[in-house]
């Protein structure tokens, strides 16, 4: 409740709540009649309520109603908005969670897994895959899908294929036949490939066919996912 | 006027809130724990039913078949339950023990609904013969899983050929 000389200097404000009646000279609008059959009896209450001779009858007549009606009706809106605040850290949280899943998305965020696992087995195919007549073309695609410790692996590995592939007229074709993802985090991922190999070699006829297994760990490096690290199984 | 406008407006900003939280809600409940779980839960349940399946001992053939039956369910069960006593004799000539292990495994198929997996793995098996030298194969299997009562059990197991 406020004291005596506030509701005082309240009265000409609710005075002034007569500026939204209707000028004599034309009929109200619909908006300025419902603003006039709201707004003015409620005034009245309130000029009535503050009225310092009043203001004792009422607390007689229902101090816990009225005194707690004001506290509510000024506390409501700030209870609200905690727990809004509440409500949105809750829901940020679960959101963050969501989007985490435990840290592996693999199977979970089907678009990602089919991305990686299809950039990876083209990588494995083309890196696997060389013909005596240009190894230059494989070691072109291996520097650029290879990367970290699996780039300097193949580039050691690759010094004896070079030498050795003219001689031997040698060609390799790799097919991946399989593969799963079993990691997918972010920008890092493992997957496991089970790869068909074809080699055949000019200078003596040789075919020969091989299955292997990879155990792989990718790294999206901008915006394309290549290989840092194979493990044979 | 003000109060009760302010009441208002907090009143949409909770409602507001409350949606949000529905919605990110919803979200966590359906892909994080959902899909993640049951995978974890599938690769693990293949990785041990892979290897069981990979392990043997001659000696034991009968405890080594119940262990087959115990982790599979479907056409495999029902395959392994009528061909159980030419599989024990075959074993018992055979006179090997084999150990298992898988070195790595990935799902590459996850239907949650129809309760339904398909599992790669690459094992490596111990071969060792009465009286002979151990000796290490490696293999590439793909596994297909299916959701019982009891849990995720192997529905068909395969080497997987070299085709090229």
């Amino acid at each position: 409740m406020r004291p005596g000389p506030a509701a005082v200097r309240r009265r000409p404000v609710v005075a002034g709540t007569g500026i939204r009646r209707p000028s004599p000279g034309r009929p109200p609008t619909p908006a300025e009649a419902v603003a006039v059959d709201t707004a003015a009896p409620a005034d009245v209450v309130v000029t009535e309520d503050l009225d310092a001779s009043d203001t004792d009858e009422l607390v007689e007549a229902d101090p816990a109603a009225s005194g707690a009606d004001a506290v509510r009706r000024r506390v409501l809106p700030w209870v609200l908005v905690a727990l809004a605040l509440l409500v949105s850290a809750a829901g940020t949280w679960l959101a963050l969670q969501a989007r985490d899943s435990g840290g592996n998305a693999a199977l979970v965020d089907t678009g990602a897994t089919a991305e990686v696992s299809t950039q990876v087995r083209d990588a494995v195919e083309r890196v696997f895959s060389y013909s005596y007549t240009d190894t230059a073309a494989t070691e072109a695609a291996a520097g650029d899908l290879l990367t970290g410790a699996a780039k300097t692996q193949y580039e050691q590995l690759f010094r004896q294929v070079r030498e050795q592939a003219p001689a031997q007229q040698l060609v390799l074709r790799s097919h991946v036949v399989l593969s799963g993802v079993s990691v997918l985090d972010g920008d890092r991922a493992t997957l496991l490939v089970f790869l068909d190999q074809a080699a055949t070699r000019g200078d003596n006829g040789q075919a020969t066919t091989a299955g292997a297994q990879l155990s792989i760990t990718a790294e999206k490096v901008d915006g394309r996912w290549r290989i840092s690290a194979l493990v044979p199984r | 006027m003000t109060s009760k406008r302010s009441t208002t407006l907090a009143a949409l900003l909770l409602a507001a809130a409350l949606g949000f939280a529905a919605w990110a809600g919803a979200g966590y409940l359906g892909r994080g724990t959902d899909q993640g779980a049951t995978r974890d839960e599938v690769l693990a349940t293949a990785r041990q039913a892979v290897a069981t399946f990979n392990t043997l001992d001659y000696r034991q053939a009968d405890q080594g078949l119940d262990r087959w039956l115990a982790s599979s369910t479907g056409t495999l069960h029902d395959e392994l339950t009528r061909t159980r006593d030419s599989s024990r004799q075959r074993i018992e000539a055979a006179k090997t023990v084999t150990e298992g292990r898988v070195v790595d495994a990935a799902v590459t198929e996850l239907d949650t609904a129809r309760g339904t997996a398909e599992v790669l793995a690459a094992v490596e098996t111990v071969v060792v013969p009465d009286g002979g030298q151990a000796t290490t194969k490696r293999g590439r299997f793909q596994a297909e899983l299916t959701r019982t009562e009891t849990g995720w059990r192997l529905s068909a197991l395969a080497q997987v050929p070299v085709t090229t």
